[in-house]
């Protein structure tokens, strides 16, 4: 279990909301963008209703922002704690993940069931789960070999520029298959929901 | 014992962090990437709503939740308070004669007063809980 995090170091109720209503259309675009790798082999989930959750768990204040965190940074580990919480209610829920009934789960179902919240997140269950979100991109990219390769370098935990680097490409060459891979993402909620 | 350290990133969790670095690396534009300014910001604002809307929802059936815990225990309270040990002693006989519960009417006219108010609170308690699972 974690440390609560102090009064004077998460930002209060009337924060988070003024901080979400200044979001601009760039803000807007990155936080989806995230959502939507964060929701990748996630069954019945698109990035919106992922992105969704992790705001509503923000305004009931049962998630917390911290005062000094970039916001997309605390979207991410909120939505990975839902995506977590989804991964396991898929496994050990009462109806087989595996079978197509609906993919339309709505974003307020997520908080009917028990939340789980486990004691470590070094289970083999979430290294499971983690092994399956990234084949499922893998499988996403794997006709586009530059972003293949940027995917494994970011998994290995390579970032931007040492990223580049070791693949040898330049910054306008790391721009254009960034940008290929943001486009990727794009359809992932599309073909959920089809 | 309790794990209060850091949890180790899996590789997804690299990859999240890596891919979270670039969007804020990037330009507005190159995040929008085409897509319309105002579509977007209207979509993102459509998306806060509706978790705001979600949100108060969960409030209100958290605070009616609370509120009949309340009025439950509250009336579980008065309810005990107000009989006698006479009515506590006579409410338990009768209990003696229903199947559901399982208590000798002999036992009963060797019972103190106090704990024949005890089991008769008890009795209700468990009454009330049948009934509550009774209902849903």
């Amino acid at each position: 279990m974690k440390s609560p995090v102090p009064e004077d170091e998460r930002l209060s109720p009337q924060e988070v909301d003024a901080r979400l209503r200044a979001f601009t259309a760039a803000d807007w675009a990155k936080a989806r963008s995230l959502a939507r790798l964060a929701a990748a082999g996630l069954l019945g989930w698109s990035g919106d209703d992922l992105l969704t959750e992790a705001l509503t768990r923000l305004q009931e204040g049962r998630r917390v922002w911290r005062r000094d965190v970039h916001a997309l940074v605390t979207l991410k580990m909120i939505m990975r704690s839902i995506a977590d919480d989804a991964f396991k209610k898929q496994k050990y829920g009462p109806i087989d993940a595996r079978v197509s009934v609906s993919t339309d789960v709505v974003a307020d179902e997520a908080a009917d069931g028990p939340v789980v919240e486990a004691l470590s997140d070094q289970s083999p269950e979430r290294e499971v789960d983690s092994r399956s979100q990234l084949e499922y991109l893998e499988k996403l990219v794997e006709d586009d070999e530059d972003c293949w390769c940027l995917v494994q370098l970011w998994a290995e935990g390579s970032r931007g520029q040492e990223a580049a680097d070791q693949l040898g490409w330049d910054p306008k060459k790391h721009d254009a298959v960034r940008q290929r891979l943001l486009r990727r993402l794009q359809p992932l909620q599309d073909l959920r929901k089809s | 014992m309790m794990n209060t350290s850091a949890p180790k990133p899996d590789a997804f969790d690299k990859l999240l962090d890596a891919f979270v670095e670039e969007l804020q690396a990037m330009s507005d534009e190159q995040a929008l990437d085409g897509a319309d300014p105002a579509a977007m910001e209207q979509e993102g604002k459509a998306l806060l709503q509706r978790a705001q809307d979600a949100a108060g929802r969960r409030r209100l059936a958290g605070a009616r939740e609370k509120l009949a815990q309340q009025k439950d225990s509250s009336t579980r309270e008065l309810t005990v308070s107000a009989v006698s040990a006479q009515e506590a002693r006579r409410f338990l006989e009768q209990a003696a004669n229903d199947s559901r519960f399982t208590i000798a009417a002999r036992e009963l006219k060797e019972l103190s007063d106090e704990e024949v108010l005890r089991r008769y609170a008890k009795l209700k308690r468990l009454e009330s809980d049948q009934f509550r699972d009774d209902q849903s």
